[in-house]
């Protein structure tokens, strides 16, 4: 539907487009989502510091299944399987997490005086400490990818 | 409208699917984390405390200074075995650098490393765990495990500074596994 809005692009390139997005979107979420789980106990440490979960068997719970459940949506991406629906959920997946990033950034913002544009920390996204700036302006690209991909022609 | 409920349709599956798969990837890992246990649990035994004017907390166990960790270091008992130092980190972190004769305790995955060093806790006069320092809360909590696990209260300490502090100090650092020998002043 989308590509409808540019149809300057040939259909040859708007397939070519839409398998280069679903196979860089299924890369980074299998990478990152291996990243994390491989390292559960740094991603519940991560988790924990958002302090939005209280109960820790909670907490348990989405540090055990969400790495893999990204892992599996970035699997479904690169093999091209309910690419829409997948799309869809990792869309969902990303603007929680960058408002839930953006929300702990703008606490900092205001408790230690920090830039905001400097704020660093371990956000749990699988690659260690990030400049959240720069981490919100990666999900937000990733989010249009997705939101591309959700709603692209279903073949 | 059919093009939603397609997609919602499509969604539902993605989610249940792999809601079950990452549960059955999360059981099969051998980095898997244990579904029914608390990783942040607080003690439900009365904590030491370095002065009765320090506030209670049920998970932060009584902190020792570098200077403190340097002394008990440098005693007698710690060749002896009366003290033991437990590291907290990941095994990983472990193994590039820690104090030297320090036993590993990786809380996430207690159940290697645990009977090893209840076996040298147990008998001993004083338990100092760290881990990397600063906003690390490892330390607080392995020391939590070790005090569930029978360890005297008042006979489990956590060196506040870590291994950034030692290794900031130039202290000698051990590396690989433990008694390896390799000791020396490696940088950080």
């Amino acid at each position: 539907m989308i590509f409808a809005v540019f149809p300057v692009f040939p259909s040859a390139g708007r397939r070519v487009t839409g398998w280069a997005a679903r196979c860089v979107l299924g890369v980074c979420f299998v990478y990152l989502g291996l990243n994390k789980a491989l390292n559960p106990g740094d991603f519940l440490k991560a988790v924990h510091e958002y302090g939005i979960v209280k109960q820790s068997l909670h907490l348990t719970w989405i540090a055990a299944v969400l790495p893999w459940f990204e892992v599996f949506c970035g699997v479904l991406l690169l093999m091209g399987i309910w690419v829409r629906g997948t799309a869809f959920s990792v869309l969902g997946m990303l603007l929680f997490f960058s408002a839930l990033v953006l929300h702990r950034a703008l606490r900092l913002h205001e408790a230690s005086g920090i830039p905001f544009w400097e704020i660093r920390f371990d956000c749990g996204c699988g690659n260690g400490p990030v400049l959240v700036g720069r981490k919100l302006v990666e999900n937000t690209v990733w989010a249009a990818v997705s939101l591309a991909l959700v709603l692209s022609r279903k073949r | 409208m059919v093009c939603v409920m397609s997609l919602f349709l499509e969604t539902a599956k993605v989610l249940v699917i792999g809601l079950a798969v990452a549960l059955l990837a999360n059981q099969l890992s051998p980095k898997g984390l244990m579904l029914g246990r608390d990783y942040f649990k607080e003690s439900t035994r009365p904590l030491a405390r370095k002065s009765p004017s320090e506030p209670s907390s049920s998970h932060r166990v009584a902190e020792l200074s570098n200077e403190q960790v340097w002394s008990l270091f440098q005693d007698p008992g710690y060749r002896e075995g009366r003290i033991v130092f437990v590291d907290a980190r990941k095994e990983s972190f472990f193994l590039e650098g820690h104090i030297p004769d320090a036993y590993p305790l990786d809380r996430f995955y207690p159940e290697k490393d645990l009977p090893a060093v209840l076996v040298a806790g147990l008998p001993a006069e004083r338990v100092v765990v760290y881990c990397a320092g600063g906003m690390c809360e490892d330390s607080h909590y392995a020391a939590l495990q070790l005090i569930e696990a029978g360890l005297e209260p008042s006979r489990v300490q956590v060196y506040a500074g870590g291994i950034t502090d030692w290794r900031s100090h130039s202290w000698p650092i051990e590396r690989g596994v433990r008694g390896s020998g390799l000791i020396g002043h490696f940088p950080p």
